[in-house]
């Protein structure tokens, strides 16, 4: 009786751990493939950005009024998507269709001919949905001022700087080529410049710019491209103007400065009051 | 010749020179094997000749595994005190290899060597000067850019491997200080003059002592070639009529 009990409570045990295993197995399922799509959502998106930029920017505003062609800003509750699809790919074939919205909008902006695109289906698609977002009204991660930083994007910016967290795209820490003076100055290399003062120079569109382009050119194995994600790069920025505004002399003598007035026209305290009776 | 052929074209033609070279000294080194003697022992050969030997293949090992696992480099680097205790004992290595190599060459300078042609000499002297400048400007270049292991390891190694694998990567190197893109050039050098040299000699000669029995046929084969060719040289030189009155 007690082997029976002791035995259905054992396949009891064992049915439950497998039940359990079976949730975990499902739930790290679905969070990849969460990550997975929202990796890719990222990746179409800056798809779309790039083709809004290479084929459409010429002749198309996006909600900055007309250029040759329509402001784009709103195009996709103006048309449906079953008509932007084919016009997108070869708009004249649309017009030679004699599609009425098609053939209004080509007297409208005196029958200036948008060339086809030999875009795909998929590529199409993405711009819509680029376009629906408001996309190109977004500001990249990267282009957003350092001085809205954080304390923590400050100090990640400074662990990616000297390798305490890795870079994403498998690149070598900048302490491999560059120093800050005074802030672990050892650990710094000098084949490339000081970077005590760099914010200082370049600002942050420039730096911006700077920090878009990898330094050395990679060998195949690596991904060619942007070294530092958007994300990587506004944090590094943040560090480097956190450096810049406390290493210098001048700025540490403001600092004190700014101290010492703000201590002058600071009110009197309790102690001062009862010396001045 | 700009400086995108100096790093593309130029490894190329040292190579070949090297392999050519090396070639030529193994078939030619059949001829007079006995007149080059046994090598030295290790008991033979000074202090300095021996750490020399030592440190230059420590550095030949460092490279190479920087060349083929570069990502060791920099885990390993990622962890400064790792990283100073690498820098400073590759930097004493070096420094040794370059003691050592001045010590041999001051040795060598004054000993007179009997029966060494001219050219010998001067190729032996050009290609221990190159060496001497690869060492120098090595060092030099770890001193003036620290971490090395890591740039190195970013940019020079990378560079190295794309020549080898036939698709050099120049803008690797173009970038880089002057003494770094010196101590590329220099190495290239090196090898191209090393055929030239006494140390070839030495080396083709205890090559062909270990290897005798294996590369024998081919020796054989184009020392055969080469001897025919001679001959038929010989006997359709023009010379012969053209200055037929001086010979009789």
């Amino acid at each position: 009786m007690t082997y029976g009990l002791t035995m259905r409570n054992g396949q009891q045990r064992s049915s439950t751990r497998r039940a359990v295993l079976r949730a975990i197995v499902l739930v790290q399922l679905i969070m990849g493939s969460c990550v997975l799509v929202g990796a890719s959502d990222a990746s179409n998106f800056s798809e779309a950005a790039g083709l809004f930029a290479r084929r459409c920017s010429g002749c198309h505003t996006y909600g900055k009024g007309v250029r040759v062609g329509p402001d784009l800003k709103g195009v996709t509750d103006r048309h449906p998507k079953s008509w932007l699809m084919p016009f997108i790919r070869s708009s004249q074939t649309v017009i030679r269709q004699g599609d009425p919205v098609a053939v209004a909008l080509f007297r409208q902006f005196k029958q200036q001919r948008m060339p086809d695109h030999d875009l795909s289906p998929q590529q199409i698609e993405h711009i819509l949905e680029y376009f629906a977002s408001d996309g190109p009204e977004k500001q990249p991660d990267d282009e957003r001022l350092a001085s809205t930083a954080t304390l923590a994007d400050i100090e990640l910016g400074r662990q990616l700087f000297y390798g305490d967290k890795n870079i994403t795209s498998g690149g070598q820490a900048c302490s491999s080529c560059h120093r800050i003076r005074h802030e672990r100055w050892v650990q710094g290399g000098t084949l490339g410049p000081d970077l005590t003062t760099v914010y200082t120079r370049y600002q942050d569109g420039a730096l911006t710019i700077l920090l878009r382009t990898p330094c050395i050119e990679r060998m195949s194995g690596m991904s060619r491209g942007a070294l530092l994600t958007p994300r990587e790069s506004f944090v590094l920025k943040s560090y480097l103007r956190q450096v810049s505004f406390t290493q210098l002399p001048q700025n540490r003598a403001q600092v004190s400065s700014s101290v010492t007035v703000a201590a002058q026209n600071a009110p009197p305290t309790d102690h001062s009051r009862r010396e001045s009776r | 010749m700009n400086a995108n052929s100096l790093f593309t074209v130029w490894p190329y033609a040292a190579g070949t020179t090297l392999l050519v070279g090396m070639i030529v000294r193994l078939v030619m080194i059949q001829a007079h094997i006995t007149a080059v003697g046994p090598p030295h022992s290790i008991k033979d050969r000074s202090i300095a000749s021996n750490i020399l030997i030592v440190m230059l293949g420590l550095l030949l090992v460092v490279h190479s595994l920087g060349s083929i696992f570069p990502q060791f480099f920099f885990r390993w680097s990622r962890v400064p005190a790792r990283l100073y205790f690498f820098e400073i004992a590759a930097f004493l290595v070096g420094m040794l290899a370059l003691g050592s190599f001045i010590s041999v060459i001051w040795r060598s300078l004054s000993h007179t060597h009997s029966g060494t042609s001219i050219i010998s000499w001067l190729g032996q002297m050009v290609f221990l000067s190159l060496l001497l400048v690869c060492l120098a400007s090595g060092l030099l270049m770890a001193a003036s850019y620290r971490w090395s292991s890591v740039w190195g390891a970013m940019t020079l190694m990378p560079y190295f491997v794309s020549v080898v694998s036939g698709k050099p990567t120049a803008s690797l190197v173009t970038g880089l200080p002057f003494l770094a893109r010196l101590h590329v050039f220099v190495t290239w050098a090196a090898m191209a003059s090393f055929p030239f040299s006494q140390t070839a000699e030495d080396i083709s000669a205890a090559l062909f002592r270990s290897l005798g029995g294996t590369i024998a046929p081919s020796v054989d084969w184009i020392s055969g070639h080469y001897r025919a060719g001679q001959h038929w040289l010989q006997r359709h030189n023009p010379a012969a009529w053209i200055l037929r009155d001086e010979e009789d």
